[in-house]
């Protein structure tokens, strides 16, 4: 479990600066996918909600740092969705474009709920998604296109982001 | 053996997301208090140099490409050139790209130097990774002196215009709220009819930003095209500033106020360079 959660945040930071230094700088990008998002998600279907609401909530925290967001709102956000994609270790075979897209439209909505809640109870600092918005619309599509190409990514490794006898 | 593993792997599942969700919780309450601002103040300088480090790398590799690019061209074209004798053009090319290059950078010191406020230039190096919230983080901090609320601004072509204030600083880096930011709030003038409002960014670059709390006997003296300037109240920023230039008056008979959406001075699409204001000088002139 150690193992998976060192990687997994080493991947995060990796993935938290190239969009804050790299892609953020790209003009013609609208919105930018969530990378961490869909690493996280990820890791947590292949293993456990214990492995996904840990390293969603240590990245999370890397991500208040960098981002002017309240500190702690990226921790929350991607704490639940960690633990809310481990609870599907293991409940279907993942196949390599529509399960990962779908995994990434879901992690996404979730994101914009758990936000949209957290928007009441600690006030403006939180800025929730607006459903009018292009803005949710199209980080939806941007992570449902980036979310089978991270998968496939990560499947790459599976020493690093897969515990050792998981059946997943 | 299975049966009892399940209601122990239930509870630590819970027993975790239950710690986290707490932890965070009490770092978003707690988020405006001394003792979170401080521990952000170390996260973001590490996270910042760290960002820093990856923005060098980039450029070095970028810049790496690009040589090696520019050399297999020049290597070509000097083949082509022993032959044709026809090295003027690339000459001239080199010397315009030198030329503009000055042009810009002298355009740059002019200003810097011209400004009557103490100021820090500053490199944008790195934008808010989360597409709700919009900083700019740029590579001087605390070691350069550069403090939390210093306004900054840019210079773009021939205008100046307002870019917004540092909301973090760290040891070698900064954040900083842009004006079309949700939570930026600049007290703003009308140049012509000196009507006063608030302008306040949408979130996004490309959206114009809005200036609220403008009494409605302005509305026949405002025109589409008319400029907004800092109105320099508080200190917070300087005044006679650009803002920005009306592009649409909004009103509703029922309100006593009308809004204004001002189209920025500045293309924050392709801002580069910043210069951080101290207003430590005037602020105490005045006091």
């Amino acid at each position: 479990m150690g193992r998976v959660i060192f990687w997994t945040i080493v991947t995060v930071l990796f993935m938290s600066l190239l969009e804050a230094a790299v892609l953020s700088n790209l003009a013609f990008l609208p919105v930018m996918p969530d990378l961490v998002m869909l690493v996280i998600v990820y890791v947590s279907f292949m293993n456990s909600s214990a492995v996904g609401s840990t390293t969603g909530f240590f990245s999370g925290l890397l991500l208040d740092f960098l981002s002017a967001s309240p500190i702690g709102l990226n921790a929350f956000t991607k704490t639940v969705t960690g633990y809310v994609a481990g609870k599907f270790a293991g409940a279907f075979n993942l196949d390599k474009i529509v399960i990962p897209a779908l995994m990434g439209l879901g992690a996404t909505v979730l994101k914009a709920l758990v936000t949209w809640i957290l928007s009441f109870f600690f006030g403006p600092s939180v800025i929730a998604y607006r459903l009018i918005g292009f803005g949710l619309w199209l980080e939806i599509v941007a992570n449902v296109v980036c979310a089978p190409l991270i998968f496939a990514l990560l499947a790459q490794f599976p020493s690093l982001f897969v515990r050792r006898g998981n059946p997943a | 053996m299975q049966k009892r593993r399940l209601p122990l792997q239930f509870r630590r599942d819970a027993f975790l997301l239950t710690l986290y969700l707490m932890v965070s919780g009490v770092f978003l309450a707690f988020s405006g208090g001394g003792f979170v601002v401080n521990f952000r103040d170390i996260g973001f300088s590490l996270m910042s140099g760290a960002q820093r480090g990856i923005y060098s790398v980039s450029s070095f590799f970028s810049g790496t490409v690009s040589a090696i690019n520019e050399l297999s061209d020049l290597r070509r074209k000097y083949q082509e050139l022993s032959l044709r004798l026809e090295d003027y053009e690339i000459l001239q090319r080199s010397n315009a790209d030198v030329k503009a290059e000055n042009e810009r950078l002298k355009g740059l010191l002019g200003f810097s130097q011209s400004l009557s406020i103490k100021n820090i230039p500053a490199g944008i190096i790195g934008r808010d990774p989360n597409n709700l919230y919009s900083s700019i983080t740029i590579n001087r901090g605390a070691k350069q002196g550069i403090k939390k609320n210093m306004p900054v601004i840019s210079f773009q072509g021939s205008n100046t215009g307002l870019v917004g204030r540092v909301v973090q600083v760290g040891r070698n880096t900064s954040l900083v709220m842009p004006i079309y930011d949700y939570q930026c709030f600049v007290g703003a003038r009308l140049d012509t009819s000196r009507y006063d409002g608030l302008v306040s960014g949408q979130g996004n670059a490309d959206a114009p930003l809005v200036m609220k709390y403008v009494k409605k006997r302005a509305k026949d003296e405002i025109m589409v095209g008319d400029k907004v300037i800092t109105s320099g109240e508080n200190n917070l920023y300087p005044g006679n500033v650009p803002i920005g230039f009306v592009k649409k008056i909004r009103g509703l008979d029922y309100e006593t106020s009308i809004e204004l959406d001002i189209e920025p001075v500045i293309d924050f699409s392709r801002l580069e360079n910043v210069f951080v204001l101290d207003m430590s000088a005037v602020q105490a002139e005045e006091n």
